[in-house]
Parts: C-alpha cells; structure tokens; sequence
C-alpha cells in the first residue's frame, strides 16, 4: 500500500513539476533530450577508471537543478531508490582489482576501488539527468518529441495512454490492496489462492475500461489516426543551451581544465 | 429546426450472454426537449444510449435523428450530432490534459489549430471550467471531471446531449453547480439517472424504463408523485416531494 | 530486473537501443497494417494495469517472503507478441522516466531484455506451442509457467552478457552467470506462478479474452524469424562498428575533435599549433582523468592525482554557479 502510494506521489510530484515555468521548462522538449541523451552517452563513454572525469560532469545536473528551482532532495530519493543493482555488481570490483593505483594521504587505493566509485558516480549522474529531464519537460512534450524524433507514432500514443490510466490503475490497486488487508491483518503480501481472483478481476475491470476508452474515442471522431497538437517552437534560447551545452560537455569530456592544471603546475 | 428529433422504433438489443437489455422499445423525442430516462439497476438505460450512438448496434429496430437511419453508414456523421458523456468520467477522459482532451474530438474532425482552439476555449466556458485547462486529469475533482467530459462533447458543437448519471458521485455543491448549468443548454438533452430531484429539475419530461422497455411516458411532475408506478421500478419519490400529498 | 545505465558502455548501450528501436520499428508498423483501431486504448490501460500490479506483493507460500510480476509474458498472452512488445516499451520507458528502474541509455537493453525476450520469443516458441490452440487449464498453466521462466533466464543471461561486453565491472562472467541465473529461476516460478494464476482466472471468467490473441492473426513462423534476425543483425552491426571505433582510437571522441579541428594537419605550423601540440604531448604522459590503465605505468603509483582534482573543481565551480544562480533568482523574485 505504502508502496504504490509512494509510487503515486513520485510520479504526480514529477508530473506537477513539470508544469512549472522556469528557464529550464521553457526551452525546447526536443533539444533538452537530445542533450540529455548525449550527456548519458558521454557519462558512460568514461572508462573505469576515470572517476575524476565523471566527478567532473556532475557540474551538467547540478546547474540544470538551480536553473529548474528543483529541489535536490526530491532527485536525491529517486536516485537512490536506482543504486542497489548497480552496487550490487559494482562491489564486486575492489574484490577483484586489488592493484594499488594511487596513494592518497599516504593509503595505498586499489584500482577495484576507484572503479567502484566511478560506477556509483555514473549510476547517479545518469539517472539524475533523466529525471531532470522528466522534471522540466513532461511526458507530453517528450512525446512530442519523440514524434519530431521520428519514432513511431503508435508508440508514442501507447505512452501517453499508459502513463494517462497509471494513477488511475494506481488508486485501483491502491484499494484492493487495502480492502485484502483489512480482511486479512497481519499478512505481508496476497496469499497464493487468492493471486488469480485478486488480480484477475482488476484487469478484466481494465479490460472493459479499455474498450469504453476505446468507445469514448470514436464518439468524438476517433478514426485510427492520433492526432496530437502543434509542435513546440524551437526559440534562439533552446538553441543557445544546446551550444552551451555542447560545448560545456566538450571542455570536460576533453578534459580541458585538467590539461590546464597540468600545464600550470 | 425539427430536425433534431429523435425517433425509436421497436428496438431490441440482446447481449452476446442471452440477456435481452432492450426490448420493444419506442419513443418519439422533438428538438429542445429535456428527458429523464429513470428506472431500478439493469432496467436497460446504459444500452439504451449505447444504441443511440452506436456503440451497440441493435437486432431489431430503428433509430431516427433528425431524418437520418443510424446504422454503420451514417454513424460518423450522426456522432458529430450527439454528444454523450459516460458515467465514469475517466473512461471519457483519455489524455493527460484538459486542454488535450477537449480538443480532441476537434482535431479529429480536422479543424485547423485556431479553430480547435477556439471550440475549447469556448466549450470550456461553457462549463465554468477554462481555469482547468492546462491541469492533468488526476487534479481534478469529481465535479471538474464531469464538467470536463461534459466540454469534451461540447466542443464538436453537438446538437443533442446524451448522459450517462451525471450526477452521480458528486458532492451536493458540484452537484448544484452541475444542475444550473445543464440548465441553460438549450440542447436536445436525455438525461439517464437515479438522482430524481435532478430529473424534477432539469428535465420537463420523464421516461421510465423496465425490463428494456417505455413503462411510463409523461410530465415529470406528474411521473414523480406515481407512488406506485415508482414502487413498481424500484424508484422512490425526489426528496423534496416525500411528505406531500398529490 | 532492470539494467542501469552505469553498466554499460556506449558500445553496448547503443547496439541494444538499435535492437530495441528496430524491434519497435517493426512491430509499429506489423500493427499498422493489421491491427484494429479497438486495440490501442486497450494497450494503453494493458499498460498501465502491468505498471499498477507490479506495485502488489504476492506471498510465496512457505517462504515469508513476497514476489511480484513482471509483465512481458502476461502482455502478450493479452494483447499478441507485437502488441504485448510495444506495450512493454512503453511501461519500461515511462518506469526509465519516473522512477529512475533502468535508465535512458540502458532502455533498450531492458526493452530488450524483458520484452523482446518474452513477446518474440517465449510467447510464439513456447506458449503458444504448449497450447497450440486447445485451451485447458492445465496446459494454461504449464505454458504461463514455463514460457515466463524461460524468458526470465534469457534475461538474466542477456544482462549478464551486456555487463560482459561494456567491461565496467570486474565480476568474472561465470561467477556473474552463477549468481544470476538461479536467482532468475526462483523469481521466475514465482511470476510465472502468479501469471499462470490470472490467465486462468481470466479464461474462466471471460475465455474470449485469453483466446482472442491467438485466434485474430496468428504469427506466422517466418515473421518470427525475421524479427529475429534482424534483432541480432541490428545487434551486431551498431555494437561492432562502436566497439571497433572505441578501440581503433582509445577515445574516439577526441580523436574526433582534433581530426575535424585539423590540429593534426596543421602541426607545426605556427605558435597557436604548437601550443596544442605540447597540450597533448603533455596529456600523452599524465593522464587526462583517471589513472592510466594501459601501458607503462598500469597499477603503479605513478599517476597523479590531477585528473580527480580536475573533475572535483569542475563539480565545485558548477555548485558555485549553481548557488549564484539560485541566489539570483531569489532576489528577483
């Protein structure tokens, strides 16, 4: 219950947030996920053992977070809710790779270590810049995107209507859960010989909203073709992040202010 | 303007499981004209406005709208005609916003982006509810949703409205809100409910069904003190006629 | 389980988007030719009814502990293989989007490690050769069961292999392998129990539902087999050529830059060049970020510790942007 609960007010609260009007918001959906992807492209081109080049990029979130007013604590729960499975096999590294690399402060670190590092950092640079991206566009304009990215239309509506009857589905399951607790206190999860009837009578009630969704449609001229809005219009500041953008992942992809310290010491 | 009357004749629909929701029913509806269609649970009101927009298509029998036959034929050109809102309104409200929603049904008729835009500002209006426009669908309350698919039949300009137990789920307040403003539509409306006080209110006309077909044809006033034609269809009296003699 | 950007490598990550985004392409388009128009919203709400039952914890009879479903397997009993793949696309991106299970990049592996997996593989090569269209409790059962088990164990080994390939992670590939597989199978009994548990409820219920799919517009073999094919083609190609480009040039993208800048031609030339030119002499021998893996100085301590100084001022200065910002912001406002 606290579970789908929580997934709901995740959910909401990113939808919400995405309606806010600051700079961020306003740019253009398309090029804010063009540069989100080539961000994550760019994170994970990193190899193992450049922390310092990941610890670097973390500067593309963190202004992304001011300029959007979000709060860091929200990123911060959903980021954290993503780390186990990379841990999990990331731990592994300084098991393995027990070669000292460096000395820091006259401690001898292994390479495991420090690769360990650079895949938590990755894993959190990655998915914080998704949900940045999420926050400050919305699902309907990344869908839009998505079509202007030439992906295919009926994937795109498929999104929109899934994401549209998740809350609703959500509050569904929301209070089955809770009347199969009342009547069953104590219990963890949903006992074996009701998992059938349990579930089965939510979609088969899904099953029918599908066709009156399906009936709704038609009566207002429904013909198989989806038809979405006008496009977003791509003003001088989108393209104006993309250059900075661009160029900023560049300075640190190229590790120019690495190669300045180096040059001056 | 007679041309939209809306005739029945003879309609039977049986579901695919033998169970016979419509049977033998007729009626004759003339333009601006406001109908309650009342009558206990499975009496066959749902189907009823399914047929009338063909969602379900009858086995025997026919519908006239103004002077068309429904069938599949003329069906597209007969749901720009009729709008009809569900009984649950997240069913009618598919996409993610408001603004989306009511321009739906615009857009798929083709209209340009002024126009669409036009149709749901206006449509909006019409329902006191443009300051909904940009919210998502899980924002809203009961009231809102049902003004909201209320504007989603608007906006392709109906001349008929057809509703599904508008009020139902409503708080007193939305659903006060709700009454006044079916009030003022001057559309051809049917109204299916078990809210009678609405019907007493809304509606100069009465239909009650039982068992897929016309049991009582009249005045509401005169339909709503029939203490044992209500009795019979498991309805009662609207509250605020309890207590009084006829 | 969902693949997390962090694990893969570009090479990789890319070559699965192009398997996942041709699958899509594919299966897009299969049911624009053949699908009626009915079929979309019920996708949608198929959807968001995977999404919402995902949240439901399912007691494990005599173990105390609790499993869910997972989704792929029961779409495409619903919906049909290309349907049930798009479907399961699209829960998959939105879970990317909003809760952060996957990420961006690591989408298409999970697209196709949990749909691709179970929709063009288990469902046509198992479910529906268990049933071949004699509907019966039992065999509804053994084929949720078995085909969603299956599909779980190619998962879990695709992850495996993925994590492989993009080299992040030290874990040997068997020992990897050994601890993913059997975990897989227990999770997958479990899911394939629950899944075997609604189909047949559902088949009681309202058969036309579960027999539906089937009956409409069978698979046909050779449809399977290119879907395949081209899967494992589009695979092939993008993640060939990738990791080809990553090790011809170690970092490719700055043998990029300096190629089409043309630092390279122009060597010598003039103060400005030669400038860049002791720039990357100079970063031949430190390194630019981490701490050289190859060649003479492996393991050795006699790397500095600049690059991580480097990323670190970087991180410092955008927070002081960050906060100058938001300060700024403030004060407008």
């Amino acid at each position: 219950m606290s579970n789908i609960t929580g997934a709901l007010y995740k959910i909401r609260y990113l939808d919400e947030f995405s309606r806010k009007k600051t700079l961020m918001h306003r740019l253009s959906p398309t090029i804010k996920l063009i540069v989100t992807l080539i961000y994550i492209l760019l994170v994970v081109s990193f190899g193992k053992y450049q922390l310092g080049g990941v610890i670097a990029m973390s500067a593309y979130p963190l202004i992304m977070l001011s300029l959007a007013e979000m709060p860091a604590k929200e990123l911060i729960k959903r980021v954290v809710v993503a780390m186990p499975f990379v841990m999990g096999v990331g731990i592994f590294n300084p098991v393995f790779d027990r070669d000292i690399m460096t000395y820091f402060l006259g401690i001898g670190i292994s390479g495991g270590w420090i690769s360990f590092l650079t895949l938590i950092v990755k894993g959190v640079l990655t998915v914080s810049s998704a949900i940045i991206l999420v926050g400050t566009t919305g699902i309907e304009n990344i869908a839009h995107s998505m079509r202007i990215l030439k992906m295919p239309k009926i994937f795109v509506v498929l999104i929109l209507l899934t994401y549209r009857y998740i809350s609703v589905l959500m509050e569904e399951a929301a209070s089955i859960w809770t009347a199969y607790k009342l009547r069953a206190p104590g219990q963890k999860g949903i006992r074996h010989d009701v998992w059938g009837p349990l579930l089965g009578q939510l979609l088969l009630r899904t099953y029918d909203r599908g066709i009156r969704v399906y009936d709704a449609m038609i009566l207002r001229g429904f013909d198989g073709d989806f038809r979405m809005g006008t496009a977003f219009v791509t003003g001088i500041g989108s393209y104006l992040f993309l250059l900075i953008a661009l160029a900023g992942f560049l300075i640190i992809r190229l590790s120019v202010i690495t190669m300045i310290l180096d040059l001056l010491i | 303007m007679s041309h939209h009357k809306i005739d029945i004749k003879d309609l039977d629909y049986m579901y695919p499981d033998g169970k016979k929701a419509v049977n033998g029913f007729s009626i004759n509806i003339t333009h601006g004209e406001s109908v309650a269609l009342v009558g206990a649970n499975g009496a066959g009101k749902s189907t009823l406005l399914s047929l009338m927009v063909g969602i379900l298509m009858p086995q025997k029998g026919e519908i006239i709208i103004g002077d068309t036959h429904l069938s599949k034929e003329t069906l597209p050109l007969l749901r720009q005609k009729i709008g009809m809102t569900f009984q649950n309104a997240d069913d009618q409200l598919f996409m993610n916003s408001v603004y989306e929603d009511v321009a739906f049904g615009p857009r798929n008729y083709k209209l340009n982006e002024e126009e669409v835009d036009a149709r749901v500002i206006g449509a909006l209006k019409k329902v006191d509810a443009l300051h909904l426009k940009d919210r998502p669908p899980y924002k809203l309350s009961g009231g809102e949703k049902r003004a909201v698919s209320i504007a989603t039949a608007l906006s392709l300009d109906p001349d008929i409205l057809l509703m599904d137990e508008p009020t139902a789920a409503l708080d007193p307040k939305s659903r006060r809100r709700l009454i006044g403003i079916l009030k003022e539509f001057a559309h051809t409306k049917i109204i299916a409910t078990h809210d009678l006080d609405m019907a007493l209110d809304v509606c100069d006309r009465t239909i009650v069904m039982n068992q897929g077909t016309v049991v009582a044809d009249g005045r509401t006033k005169d339909i709503m003190v029939n203490d044992e034609l209500l009795e019979k269809c498991s309805l009662e009296r609207p509250l605020i006629l309890q207590g009084q003699n006829n | 389980m969902h693949m997390a950007d962090a694990l893969l490598s570009p090479a990789v990550g890319g070559a699965m988007w192009a398997a996942a985004s041709g699958g899509a392409a594919y299966s897009a388009n299969k049911l624009k030719t053949d699908l009626d128009d009915r079929k979309i919203p019920l996708m949608g709400v198929m959807g968001a009814f995977v999404f919402a039952s995902q949240m439901i914890n399912f007691t494990i009879p005599a173990t105390g502990s609790s499993g869910h479903i997972g989704g792929g397997m029961l779409l495409a009993i619903l919906l049909g293989g290309h349907a049930g793949f798009l479907t399961m696309a699209s829960v998959l991106l939105i879970q990317a989007l909003f809760f952060a299970d996957g990420g961006l990049l690591a989408l298409g592996a999970n697209i196709f490690n949990l749909g691709f997996f179970t929709c063009y593989v288990a469902y046509p090569l198992i479910y529906k050769k268990i049933i071949s269209n004699k509907y019966t409790r039992g065999r509804l059962i053994a084929a949720s069961v078995i085909s969603v088990v299956v599909a779980l164990q190619l998962g879990a080994f695709s992850v495996v292999l993925q994590t492989f390939f993009s080299g992040k992670t030290e874990l040997p590939f068997t020992s990897f392998l050994l601890l993913m597989q059997p975990i897989h199978l227990a999770i997958g009994l479990v899911e394939g129990l629950i899944t075997a548990a609604v189909v047949s409820f559902v088949w009681n219920a309202r058969p036309e539902i579960i027999t539906h799919a089937n009956e409409r517009k069978p698979l046909k073999n050779i449809d399977i087999r290119k879907v395949i094919v081209g899967v494992l083609i589009a695979t092939v190609v993008v993640g060939g050529f990738l990791s080809w480009f990553a090790s011809e040039n170690p970092d490719g993208l700055e043998w990029a830059i300096f190629n089409t800048t043309g630092t390279e031609e122009l060597e010598g030339s003039n103060p400005v060049n030669e400038f860049f030119a002791r720039i990357q002499e100079k970063t031949a021998f430190l390194p630019d970020y981490g701490f050289k893996e190859t060649s003479e100085g492996a393991g050795n301590s006699g790397t500095s510790f600049s690059g991580v100084t480097g990323g670190i001022i970087t991180m410092v200065l955008a927070l002081g942007v960050g906060k100058l910002i938001s300060v700024f912001k403030r004060i407008k406002s």
